[in-house]
């Protein structure tokens, strides 16, 4: 432990980081090709069979050192393939003759464990994997059932895996490996409790794994509490903006005028797959019902509708059935639509990381995307700001936007 | 008048020509039967013959054909269900179905089955000879003949004797109307609230509507989808393996070309991956023999031009060459990028830190079983852990703890693993202006008094135990420039507390 940043009368068993500044481990390999990873045979079949040819940027980098069991810190944009990164490593990491739990994957919302779920399965499909997803809102039964066959991989939200973890249904003693899907949102405050609830369950020096789009300098500072000598692969936030995803405003006057902004795009959104922002569960509600009642065709979703319904529309949406979603910041991070091309701020977010999150919803893996954010006059400096701080442009929403679809 | 003799020869005779003559006409009856059922199938079959005949001179398209074609498998695919539905309905699904039609199957059903019990049957038979009768007479009599409107509206004649049975009959109908549209609008109600479901109450199999889907309003799809996937999920609940295709829901994501759509089927799925992966294997094997051809081809080709050029030497009266000497020079293998391997010292260094990563203990790892806190700690923090231990009454007395000098001890929450380390702790003079109270002012005084006295004085021999580690002492004469901006900004910290006091 160095003592440069040592304080006087406060007791330090943690260095005191908040003066260092984080940057990209030396010792990162890229590599760039799946074929010269060393991975399972069936697995790279998973792979390919799901549509990667390459590896992304953060796939050539953060694959390998996940893969040798270090502790890794990885960073990337939007749609990059983050989760396809960790999956991957996991799989190569497991041992299929035991049918026991061997990784453990946190994610801040239902859906997100969902889909990770989904995509181990599928990249695992040549593997016959088994990966569960242990969420709240679900049956307790069902899921000790479940657990109870035995999952390689447990993808879930921390109080529903804490809860199984205390009720032994979910046996830890396994578990090598502790991922955090959107670790910045996972070790925020509401969170951090819980992790470490969850932490203080699995075998001690258990490998750690952080990803996010965005790791805001506080986080990383208390990576060091239970991570070891971790490897970082960060992003410096003037490159975390994607190219492919052309942001914009429109300036309001009044806050009514935003409903009349949003009607006359309509038929932008439904070219492809929409996603439309709202700050609150009652504003989504709100709108949703104000858009039905002008006769237009819109789904809502936010946490507080029953799991059950929550899960159908997530389907439908998916499915493509249903067109233009109107939903709160539940939705912000990580929810992988290909067709999503469009993106609404209805409100500005609170914080320049969910702006990232959101707009990352469209541009998915190499795609187009759009984002459309309404403002109001007092807005426009939170957006300018926001601008300055990931050295993007925001312009103002030309005409054919349309084409930019 | 000439009588004829009536002889009971006569008779006899006379009575076995009538009967003669009765089977005769019965056989001729028979006979007539079987040469309609020949006259008919001839007259099919010259129509066949006309028809193709016909399909010869003007020529039926190929459009109309294939009208004729689909009209007659609707037809069939009519008669099936009809068959269907008509043999019976054991379970509830296809009873649900059956509500779909006006149709009461249920009762042609019934009426089928009964065959034991003639009594309707013979019943209708002998309304029908009634009818016969009836109609017979009503030519008679107009009044016989009654009008009235049934419950769907339909004006309708009957027989007045009838009517008391129609009547009930119409009863009966409009009951199982009523009920139907009841029905339907708790099916209304519940297309409208379709988050609260009762799963079992109707459930439309929605492999009979494939056919027609594209009929339904995207209403009825969404909620045929729905209950598809409730199904599905449904099935997912009592199945041990868990596979991709099982969770995807008619997901519409493109994937690699290599994707293979597995069956939800264990057994069949097996089956597919073993047939893959022999499929697999012989590729492999076939593209293993294909480059052995490929090298022979290119060694005996190698020998060929050798024996060539030796040829051609022999004739210039060279001696022949016992290897082709150009081909070396192009035939360089392709060096593989080698990895820079690690020199010795990168090895150990790395060793060195894998043993310092296995010896770490985090902190969010302390008190776990097997997890010693085998942490070197600083005369400090040992002191101070020493101090969080200690039984209260061996405590210095409280009035110890107010001395100028004396440390504060509040670290309890310094080890929580909850809390971070927010940005001020870093330094010391900053973290202290959070905390509002005089005597946090007194103790920056103080601060402020001991740095400007600097290591000049060292100070008491008891300060490791109530006052500030030598340690910071040691930085503070490490970084004065840092020390004189904290100096600074505790100084307009105070200042400014002065200046709000006056205001």
């Amino acid at each position: 432990m160095g003592d440069a940043g040592k304080s006087g009368n406060t007791n330090t068993l943690l260095e005191d980081l908040s003066n260092v500044e984080f940057e990209t481990s030396e010792d990162v390999e890229v590599i760039d090709k799946f074929k010269n990873m060393n991975l399972r045979e069936e697995l790279m079949r998973g792979i390919f069979a799901y549509g990667f040819e390459k590896p992304s940027a953060i796939q050539q980098r953060a694959i390998r050192p996940i893969m040798k069991g270090r502790d890794v810190i990885a960073q990337a944009q939007s749609g990059t393939g983050k989760t396809a990164t960790f999956s991957i490593s996991i799989l190569q990491s497991l041992d299929l003759t035991m049918r026991e739990t061997q990784v453990l994957c946190l994610s801040p919302t239902r859906e997100l464990a969902v889909q990770i779920q989904k995509v181990i399965l599928a990249l695992g499909d040549f593997m016959n994997v088994q990966c569960h997803a242990c969420i709240g809102g679900t049956n307790l039964g069902e899921d000790i059932r479940k657990l109870d066959y035995g999952q390689h991989v447990v993808s879930g939200t921390p109080g529903r895996v804490y809860d199984m973890i205390r009720r032994r249904a979910l046996r830890t003693r396994s578990v090598k490996m502790l991922v955090l899907d959107e670790a910045d949102e996972m070790l925020n405050k509401g969170f951090k409790e819980q992790i470490y609830d969850v932490y203080r369950f699995l075998p001690p020096s258990t490998q750690v794994v952080l990803i996010s789009a965005t790791l805001p300098h506080e986080i990383l500072e208390i990576t060091s509490k239970f991570m070891t000598d971790p490897i970082r692969i960060l992003v410096k936030r003037d490159e975390l903006t994607l190219e492919g995803i052309k942001q914009f405003f429109v300036a309001v006057e009044r806050e009514e005028w935003k409903f009349d902004t949003l009607c006359d795009l309509y038929d932008t959104l439904t070219i492809t797959q929409a996603v439309i922002f709202c700050n609150t569960k009652r504003k989504v509600d709100w709108l949703t019902e104000k858009m039905r009642e002008a006769n237009f065709t819109v789904s809502s979703m936010h946490g507080d509708m029953p799991q059950k319904e929550r899960d159908v529309i997530m389907k439908e949406f998916r499915s493509g059935q249903n067109r233009v979603l109107i939903t709160t910041d539940v939705w912000a991070r990580g929810i992988d639509v290909q067709q999503v091309s469009l993106v609404i701020n209805y409100d500005l977010p609170n914080n320049r990381e969910l702006y990232i999150h959101r707009i990352g919803r469209s541009g998915r893996f190499g795609r187009k995307g759009v984002a459309i954010n309404f403002v109001k006059s007092d807005d426009i400096r939170i957006l300018r700001d926001i601008e300055q701080y990931y050295s993007t442009q925001i312009d103002e929403m030309p005409m054919n936007v349309a084409d930019l679809i | 008048m000439s009588t004829y003799e009536i002889s009971k020869s006569s008779l006899l005779s006379l009575k076995a020509e009538v009967l003669k003559k009765r089977e005769e006409v019965n056989n001729s009856k028979q006979e007539n039967s079987i040469k309609l059922l020949k006259c008919m199938q001839k007259g099919k079959l010259e129509l066949k013959k006309k028809a193709s005949e016909q399909s010869k001179a003007p020529e039926i398209t190929e459009e109309e054909s294939n009208l004729l074609k689909q009209s007659k498998s609707a037809l069939e695919n009519k008669a099936k269900l009809y068959d269907k539905l008509s043999k019976g309905s054991k379970n509830d699904e296809e009873k649900e179905i059956n509500r779909k039609y006006l149709v009461e199957f249920d009762k042609k059903i019934n009426k089928g089955r009964d065959d034991d019990s003639d009594d309707e049957r013979n019943r209708y038979s002998e309304s029908e000879d009634d009818v016969n009768e009836d109609s017979y007479r009503a030519d008679n009599s107009d009044d016989e003949w009654v009008e009235y409107v049934d419950c769907l509206g339909r004006t309708r004649t009957c027989l007045r004797k009838d009517l008391s049975v129609i009547k009930e009959k119409d009863k009966s109908l409009r009951s199982t109307v009523e009920k139907r549209e009841s029905r339907e609008e708790i099916r209304n109600n519940y297309e409208k609230e379709s988050d609260e479901k009762s799963e079992d109450e109707d459930e439309i199999p929605s492999e009979d509507f494939k056919d027609d889907s594209e009929m339904l309003s995207s209403d009825m799809q969404r909620e045929l989808q729905r209950r598809k996937w409730e199904k599905e999920e449904d099935d997912l609940q009592h199945k041990s393996d868990v596979h991709y295709q099982d969770v995807l829901f008619n997901e519409a994501r493109t994937h690699g070309v290599g994707y293979y759509g597995f069956s939800k089927d264990e057994e069949e799925r097996a089956r597919q991956q073993e047939s893959l992966n022999n499929l697999r294997k012989e590729t492999q094997h076939k593209q293993k023999t294909a480059q052995e051809v490929k090298k022979n081809r290119e060694k005996q080709m190698k020998t060929r031009i050798l024996a060539a050029t030796n040829r051609k030497r022999v004739r210039e009266g060279l001696p022949p060459l016992t290897e082709l000497e150009e081909e070396n020079p192009t035939k360089v293998e392709p060096i593989e990028p080698e990895k820079p391997k690690l020199s010795h010292k990168d090895e150990e260094n790395e060793k060195k830190r894998e043993d310092k990563r296995k010896k770490h203990v985090r902190p969010w790892d302390i008190g776990k079983d097997g997890v010693k806190e085998h942490v070197e700690y600083s005369q400090e923090e040992w002191v101070d852990k020493q101090r969080k231990n200690r039984d209260e009454e061996f405590a210095p007395p409280s009035c110890y703890t107010h001395d100028k000098y004396s440390a504060k001890i509040e670290p309890k929450k310094k080890l929580n693993p909850y809390l971070s380390n927010s940005k001020q702790e870093s330094r010391p003079i900053q973290n202290e202006l959070s905390e509002d109270s005089s005597e946090d002012e007194d103790r920056l005084m103080s601060d402020f008094y001991r740095v400007q006295k600097g290591a000049a004085i060292p100070p008491p021999s008891t300060f490791d135990y109530y006052g500030p580690s030598s340690k910071k002492q040691a930085k503070f004469d490490k970084n004065d420039s840092d020390m004189e901006d904290s100096i600074m900004q505790g100084l307009k910290y105070i200042r400014n507390k002065v200046e709000k006091k006056k205001y």
